[in-house]
């Protein structure tokens, strides 16, 4: 399985993992760690917090926050999620989900 | 009157993702703002037809249009649009390729204008340059990002796919949409 740890500095916080080879998405919502992929699983495109929302600007897909399936398209999608446990106050370990 | 100009540029990405961002007319009504009305009339594998409205740039102009694409045999593209005024806009868009990911992009435009519109001839290549200009630097980031997105093994409506290592060769029109999408027509 593959893991990295990873420092951020403040968040949500995107970078673009070598060890994943995919753009990592953190964020905290009440207290709880996520880790998504980056590109939103349409077309790719860059996927942003917004009005409590994962927004992709593209195409206006919108995808829920803490279940990461798309709230506004009639599809069956979900953004790709990673296993991420925080280990101290800016470092997280990141694992594939699956 | 015939006028014909053109505009050539270079960009960091392969011949593929200049297509696909091309052939992706969905983002046209919510990336570049002046599309403010989006309708695919018909599309298939070769051809898209599409009814817009759009705003031109720099002046308070809108207009509705009619834009018929079609994929030439070598997978370049012809844009003949008819606008208002009796204009009609026929727009060759050649995709040469550089390199893997390096692509000049060559837009051949021939504009059949009525002769009313002489005392602004000079100004319409120059017009038509600025609006090119606006679009461009909208689509770039889009461009880079779907180079990025192929380079990790992205599929479309799915998302990264660890078994697919291949890097985008070729495109198939046309792309999917949702049952939703805003080009449908209800």
């Amino acid at each position: 399985m593959k893991s990295e740890k990873h420092i951020f500095e403040k968040l949500p916080y995107k970078y673009m993992s070598e060890v994943f080879q995919d753009e990592i998405l953190i964020y905290e919502l009440n207290q709880t760690i996520f880790a998504i992929s980056g590109f939103c699983p349409h077309f790719g495109g860059p996927l942003e917090l917004k009005d409590d929302k994962i927004h992709c600007y593209w195409h206006d897909w919108d995808f829920d926050l803490r279940k990461h399936n798309c709230l506004n398209k009639k599809v069956n999608l979900s953004i790709r999620q990673y296993k991420i446990k925080r280990i101290s106050s800016n470092e997280v370990l990141i694992e594939n989900a699956n | 009157m015939l006028i014909e100009f053109e505009i050539s540029r270079e960009v960091d990405v392969s011949r593929v993702v200049c297509l696909w961002n091309t052939w992706d007319h969905e983002h046209l009504y919510f990336v570049h703002k002046q599309f403010e009305f989006a309708k695919m009339l018909y599309e298939d594998s070769h051809v898209a037809f599409i009814r817009t409205r759009v705003k031109v740039p720099f002046l308070p102009i809108h207009l509705n249009c009619l834009h018929t694409m079609t994929s030439l045999k070598n997978g370049d593209v012809m844009v003949i649009d008819t606008l208002p005024f009796g204009v009609l806009s026929k727009l060759e868009m050649r995709y040469i390729e550089l390199s893997p990911t390096k692509t000049k992009l060559q837009n051949l435009y021939s504009l059949d204008v009525p002769m009313f519109f002489y005392p602004i001839k000079s100004f319409i290549p120059k017009m038509i340059k600025k609006w090119n200009d606006v679009n461009w630097a909208e689509d770039l980031p889009l461009k880079i990002r779907r180079q990025q997105a192929i380079n990790i093994g992205f599929r479309d409506f799915y998302g990264k796919d660890e078994n697919s290592k291949d890097s985008r060769t070729s495109l198939k029109l046309p792309l999917p949409r949702t049952k939703d999408s805003i080009l449908n027509i209800e």
